[in-house]
């Protein structure tokens, strides 16, 4: 017996040890790469196809491509994936994660690329700041936005409601909701305002900051969820409370949204198709909606002439409260990053020069009704003739980026929460309370502040 | 000893079982090690996080959506598990064996459907079905019911009644099962003797599979408390938190806040709950066992 179990001891090692050495070396591959994988969503397909041809071709590497399918969280995904140490050495990462994955150590610091790189020098300034952190860059600036308010032209037509819409307060705003509501009572969302946690970042930058940051003054923060010069989140605020009065307004005291849509299993799609079917009158949204209204619901997109006739927009007023900005906006954008853990670090930069050239971008952003983040490219006729985004740059001069200091994720979360209470019939003032009592139990009672 | 293994062949053929339960308890020990620290998937803390003991325990005590979570669960789960599941599926099972009823084929195929559809799947269907144009409001509207969206005017009764239908299949089989083995000359005998249908369902057919009604009444509670998929794909635990139950709190906090301790630790709560409510079903189903012996 003893014997017996010796034997199979012996075995049992001799097995650990093969794979232990099998496991060693494999870490220590120093062979050119042959492949260099990359993951993106569907909506930069039509950008980094190309480029990926051009690189294989160029290169003799072949490049592994996860396109994630419409209806897939991306941001979730990338985090995931880093978190589980399974991300693909090329990646695209929402500009506002940057801070937190950069400091759990999952992005490669490019600043050694960049600098040889005379591209570079074209990115605007705020667009390098949002792919740094700590004075190092992780990524490069794929895109930006802005945000204000579509409205359904034919909806408003038969609303009597004039337009172009020019709204100046939250009021004007409330008031052709409510007109909406009263002439037509078939459009179940005569106010689109994204709530709950489904909708996820949405609900915080389409929905929650796009009132805040109107609520009150810029002075001293007290439109913002973070007060920079005392390096404090804002647990309670006027602003905070004005913010989920409207909420409270929209959803429960004059029910000018119905809740369905922010609930279903494929919020994004059916935001947009509620949208082109004429049962949203005004919804708040980014200005990539324009074209993504259609392709996003899974239709043809028409002609710009066409969706002219159908959708406008308008750009998002303040409150109205002195001192409150008359006009709001907030930014994003997306980066294209590469995994700390990559073993292709050279191939995987070779790539996203390729793909980040001034004409493969050129040539991509205008098409796209994206904003662009460097100069050369807001240079290009292409780009400078498009009426629509010669239109909504405009409103560059007015917007801001989020308050993305580490902790940003999980203050985010909690506006959801938030705004959900509010849906769960509490008052404005109980959900602040939630939310203030939500952030000192994450971060301290002496990272918290409150503004009266 | 297994009939013809030697040792070694039988030492040889428990190692896969032996790593099985290695993975299974060193998973077990990450999260409860987990849940008594700040870990986060993103941010400082995802390479250095702190033990924090208790900490993440006595924020669940105080977390609103936690309390509001586990009166959603223990709502759902009862309603739709316990009394949906397990009624239904004995009331099917005892019709269905009654020797005058036709089509038991196309019964039996019906109820199974729920059961083998894809959660997702079914979350979808149910989404349609009883949505504002869908076709439950068709059938309600002959009753003089204006439609509505069932999912988010009633979510947590639409989840429960999506909860029945797609479970009762498992709940009618193992009954089914165990009716057959009763002997049918205790029927005879009780139709001898003028029993009613009723008396033969309380003092025939429930003493004898009293212990399969246990058993079973312990399997749906496990599987239900923790039960996400469909749930989470018809609602989202939303309107508001209206049926965000434990495992939606649990995935929301550690996978869209990526505040994975303070996951960890839900779901420690959420085994500690079931791990007590079985040890009350095997005691009832050791008293059974006894009051039957």
């Amino acid at each position: 017996m003893r014997g017996k179990l010796s034997k199979f001891t012996i075995l049992l090692c001799v097995f650990l040890l093969i794979g232990f050495v099998g496991f060693a070396t494999g870490q220590k591959e120093t062979k050119a790469p042959t492949t260099v994988s990359i993951m993106y969503g569907t909506p930069w397909k039509d950008f980094v196809q190309p480029a990926v041809a051009k690189f294989e071709k160029e290169t003799g590497i072949k490049v592994k491509q996860v396109v994630l399918p419409p209806g897939t969280n991306p941001d979730q995904k990338v985090a995931l994936d880093l978190a589980g140490g399974v991300a693909c050495d090329v990646i695209a990462v929402d500009g506002y994660r940057i801070p937190e994955f950069a400091e759990a150590g999952y992005l490669l610091n490019l600043d050694s690329y960049l600098n040889n790189w005379s591209d570079w020098n074209e990115y605007y300034e705020p667009m390098k700041k949002m792919v740094s952190f700590k004075g190092k860059h992780y990524g490069i600036p794929l895109d930006t936005d802005v945000r204000m308010l579509w409205y359904w032209k034919p909806i408003f037509e038969k609303a009597g409601i004039t337009m172009p819409w020019q709204p100046k307060t939250w009021d004007d705003v409330l008031a052709a909701a409510r007109k909406i509501k009263a002439a037509l009572p078939n459009v179940q969302y005569p106010l689109y305002l994204p709530v709950g946690s489904k909708m996820g970042e949405a609900t915080t930058m389409q929905g929650f900051y796009m009132l805040l940051l109107g609520a009150d003054t810029p002075k001293n923060d007290r439109n913002r969820l973070r007060d920079w010069n005392a390096g404090k989140w804002i647990g309670k605020s006027p602003a905070l409370l004005r913010t989920l009065q409207v909420y409270q307004t929209v959803f429960v005291k004059d029910k000018l949204s119905i809740r369905d849509i922010y609930y279903t299993p494929d919020v994004w799609g059916d935001w947009r198709r509620a949208m082109i079917h004429g049962n949203i009158g005004i919804g708040l949204g980014g200005s990539w909606e324009f074209k993504e209204f259609w392709s996003g619901a899974g239709v043809k997109v028409p002609s710009e002439q066409e969706r002219e006739k159908l959708v406008g927009w308008a750009p998002m007023p303040g409150s109205g409260v002195p001192g409150a900005p008359k006009i709001v906006s907030i930014s994003g954008g997306w980066t294209f990053a590469v995994n700390a853990k990559t073993k292709n670090a050279d191939a995987a930069w070779k790539l996203l020069k390729t793909i980040f050239t001034k004409e493969n971008f050129g040539r991509w952003v205008a098409g796209a009704a994206k904003v662009s983040t460097r100069k050369d490219v807001s240079e290009m006729a292409s780009y400078k003739q498009d009426k629509y985004i010669a239109a909504i740059t405009k409103l560059v001069a007015y917007t801001t980026t989020r308050d993305t200091y580490p902790g940003y994720s999980k203050v985010s979360s909690y506006v959801q929460s938030a705004t959900e209470d509010i849906l769960d019939g509490k008052t404005p003032q109980q959900a602040m309370d939630n939310f203030y009592n939500n952030l000192v139990s994450e971060f301290g009672k002496d990272k918290v502040t409150v503004i009266k | 000893m297994v009939v013809g293994l030697s040792k070694r062949s039988l030492y040889i053929s428990l190692i896969p079982f032996a790593l099985f339960i290695l993975l299974l308890v060193f998973c077990v020990l990450w999260a409860i090690a987990i849940s008594f620290t700040n870990k986060s998937l993103i941010g400082i803390s995802a390479v250095h996080p702190r033990f924090i003991g208790i900490l993440n325990y006595a924020k669940l005590l105080r977390h609103p959506d936690f309390i509001n979570s586990l009166k959603v669960t223990f709502s759902f789960t009862f309603i739709s598990a316990v009394v949906g599941q397990c009624i239904i599926g004995l009331l099917l099972a005892v019709l269905l064996r009654q020797k005058h009823i036709r089509f038991k084929a196309f019964f039996e195929v019906a109820v199974l459907l729920g059961w083998l559809l894809p959660d997702m799947v079914a979350a979808f269907m149910w989404g349609a079905f009883a949505s504002a144009t869908g076709f439950l409001n068709t059938i309600l509207a002959p009753l003089g019911m204006k439609p509505i969206n069932w999912i988010t005017v009633k979510p947590l009764t639409t989840v429960i009644i999506a909860n029945v239908w797609k479970g009762t299949a498992w709940s009618y089989l193992l009954f089914a099962a165990a009716l057959d083995t009763i002997p049918g000359e205790l029927f005879e005998a009780a139709d001898v003797d003028g029993a009613t249908a009723w008396q033969k369902l309380v003092l025939i057919n429930i003493p004898i599979i009293l212990p399969t009604i246990l058993v079973n009444i312990l399997l749906v509670t496990i599987w239900t408390f923790g039960y996400f998929s469909l749930i989470y794909g018809m609602t989202g635990g939303g309107p508001g938190h209206a049926t965000e139950v434990l495992s939606i709190l649990m995935y929301k906090e550690a996978f869209e806040s990526f505040h994975i301790g303070y996951g960890s630790a839900i779901s420690i709560s959420m085994t500690i709950i079931v791990g007590s409510l079985s040890v009350i079903y095997f005691w009832g189903q050791r008293r059974a066992a006894d009051v039957s012996g």
